[in-house]
């Protein structure tokens, strides 16, 4: 059990941090395309048209990747003083419910997100030589991670740091 | 009966603690369902929440600040600071609120301010003989003057709520007087409270001193004539301008100051994405939410609602302004602008009040949040760098909290101090 347990624990491990990976490299990428962009304008003499679409799909990936990050770290922006204060029961299902919201969502978001990603994928992306239904990838895989990291917490309990982002 | 679920539901999800993003969201569906309206237009509506040009500065910006913070920016600043301030009656208090400001300067963000201000002064001014709480308190307020300077992500994410109309580059002159107002209503308490506890001063350096320390610290000072002069002059957008600061930042802590290596650059990029991804979820979330908000037709309704309540401009304001610190209470500052600002910015301009000055009264009433429990996210970081419990940080809170109070209230009734520089830059 303790083997099967760890095992699972491993590749939830590696799943964030490839996650954590490609969150980071889109977020790389993007300073990189909109430096070009820049670049493009004064040194080139020549726009680029296909810089802004790419750079928000890059922005949806690393943005909804960087998100399943933090379902998994359980530091996104809650309200969290009436469960903290409520006993340990009640503490307890209204945990449950919480991931089980998150395990809801992040299925229908990535559900719906692959569906959008197909319908579009046989449109071109204005501007960029890219099929429109990428712009629908970080929905549909950043989807699945939210609903995977929700589905983790929910089996494997809080995690060892909370952290809290924003601001 | 749709505008109780969207409402309802949201209100109890957000009680019992489930995260905003999943608040907001699941509180849509169910009333899109209820509408009898098909559930793949939600995920539609959240993707075309992300889907919005202005919003790519935001991850940048936080970016640019994890790297200044870790790449040697922020220890010159503070010993800049140090040199210029902390011979005031409250010493390193002064060069914490001064330093904050710098560092917001070029930061943009309260979280990245006390992160980077806070492990530095905070012990520091501990071994000087101050007491923990006011060392907290003094840098944990100080941060909020980032929310208001150049490059602020909360304006940035103000502009891009408020759906096209209001210039990101005016709202970073709008907010700069204010901001300074801040630093100074801020200055103010930490000097009053220092002479009723006695603390120390330092000694004077020199000017010499001083020389040399803003010398070194200009290379990370240029950030802000980078960013804000890039964009006034047109050269680069202010989106394009997020990604010329990260090169910059990387230019400075790389080749300059020779502070960042490999680990610390990952660390900032990975910190980075985490950090902007649960801010632009909910910005996803909240674009469906804004949606069906205008789909129901609720900012007309609130604008009547008020209008039956007073045809006054300054009520209408106050209103608004004790509504948007309740909430402070409550939501955090990102989710407070993206949800608020769809219904009460319509109100605002039916009142004839500039969206620029009303921005900069969202973003400082939502600071106030911040530094207050039980949402103060920014309190709980320097309490956490402090070593000490919320109940300790709470005790010498409040004159810095009233120092800023009394900011936002000049700030709210006196529209040209955020509406004068903006018009002049013009």
């Amino acid at each position: 059990m303790t083997a099967k347990r760890s095992g699972l624990t491993g590749t939830f491990d590696l799943l964030a941090n490839a996650t954590v990976m490609i969150a980071s490299i889109a977020l790389v990428s993007l300073v990189l395309v909109l430096a070009w962009q820049v670049i493009g304008r004064y040194v080139l003499n020549a726009s680029p048209g296909w810089t802004e679409p790419v750079a928000l799909t890059l922005m949806s990936i690393s943005a909804l990747f960087g998100a399943a990050i933090a379902v998994r770290a359980e530091s996104h922006f809650s309200f969290p003083t009436v469960m903290e204060s409520s006993p340990p029961v009640i503490r307890a299902f209204l945990r449950f419910v919480s991931r089980l919201i998150g395990v809801v969502f992040g299925a229908a978001l990535s559900w719906f997100g692959f569906f959008l990603m197909i319908d579009s994928w046989d449109t071109p992306m204005a501007g960029a030589p890219a099929p429109e239904g990428l712009t629908y990838a970080g929905l549909a895989f950043g989807g699945a991670l939210i609903g995977i990291f929700s589905l983790e917490r929910l089996l494997a309990g809080s995690p060892a740091k909370p952290t809290h982002e924003g601001a | 009966m749709e505008i109780a679920i969207l409402f309802g539901v949201f209100a109890l999800l957000l009680v019992l603690g489930v995260p905003i993003a999943f608040a907001i969201s699941t509180a849509t569906l169910a009333t899109v369902v209820y509408l009898g309206l098909p559930p793949v237009v939600v995920v539609q509506q959240v993707s075309a929440g992300f889907n919005k040009i202005s919003l790519l500065a935001i991850p940048l910006f936080i970016f640019t600040g994890e790297l200044m913070m870790r790449g040697g920016i922020s220890d010159r600043l503070i010993s800049l600071a140090s040199s210029l301030v902390g011979h005031l009656r409250g010493g390193l208090g002064q060069v914490s609120v001064l330093a904050s400001t710098l560092f917001g300067g070029v930061s943009g963000s309260a979280l990245a301010d006390v992160s980077a201000i806070g492990p530095t002064i905070i012990p520091q001014m501990a071994k000087r003989g101050f007491s923990k709480d006011y060392a907290v308190d003094v840098t944990v307020s100080a941060s909020l003057v980032a929310l208001l300077l150049p490059p602020s992500h909360n304006l940035i994410l103000f502009s891009a709520v408020a759906g096209g109309g209001v210039s990101i580059a005016d709202l970073f002159a709008a907010g700069i007087v204010p901001a300074l107002m801040l630093a100074i209503g801020i200055m103010g308490a930490a000097y009053w409270l220092a002479r009723v506890r006695g603390y120390p001063t330092e000694p004077f350096p020199g000017f010499g001193e001083v020389l040399k320390r803003l010398v070194a610290a200009i290379p990370g000072l240029l950030m802000i004539f980078v960013i804000f002069g890039g964009i006034r002059a047109g050269i680069f957008t202010a989106v394009e301008s997020s990604a010329i600061a990260v090169l910059y930042a990387l230019l400075v802590c790389l080749l300059i100051y020779r502070a960042l290596g490999w680990k610390e650059f990952w660390a900032a990029a990975t910190h980075a994405a985490r950090s902007s991804g649960a801010v632009l979820f909910v910005i996803g979330a909240a674009g469906a939410f804004g949606w069906l908000i205008a789909y129901l037709q609720i900012p007309g309704a609130v604008v009547e609602s008020l209008n039956a309540l007073t045809d006054d401009r300054n009520v209408a304001l106050l209103l608004m302004l004790v509504s948007l610190l309740i909430m402070g209470t409550f939501l955090d500052l990102a989710p407070k602008i993206i949800i608020v600002t769809p219904i009460f910015l319509p109100v605002a301009r039916a009142y004839g009040i500039d969206p620029m000055h009303f921005g900069v009264i969202m973003v400082l009433a939502g600071g106030l949040g911040l530094m207050m429990p039980p949402i103060g996210s920014v309190l709980f970081v320097g309490s956490a760098i402090g070593g000490i419990t919320i109940t300790e940080a709470m005790r010498s809170i409040w004159p810095f909290f009233f120092a800023a109070l009394t900011v936002l209230l000049l700030v709210t009734f006196i529209p040209a101090l955020s509406l004068t520089l903006p018009a002049i830059w013009r």
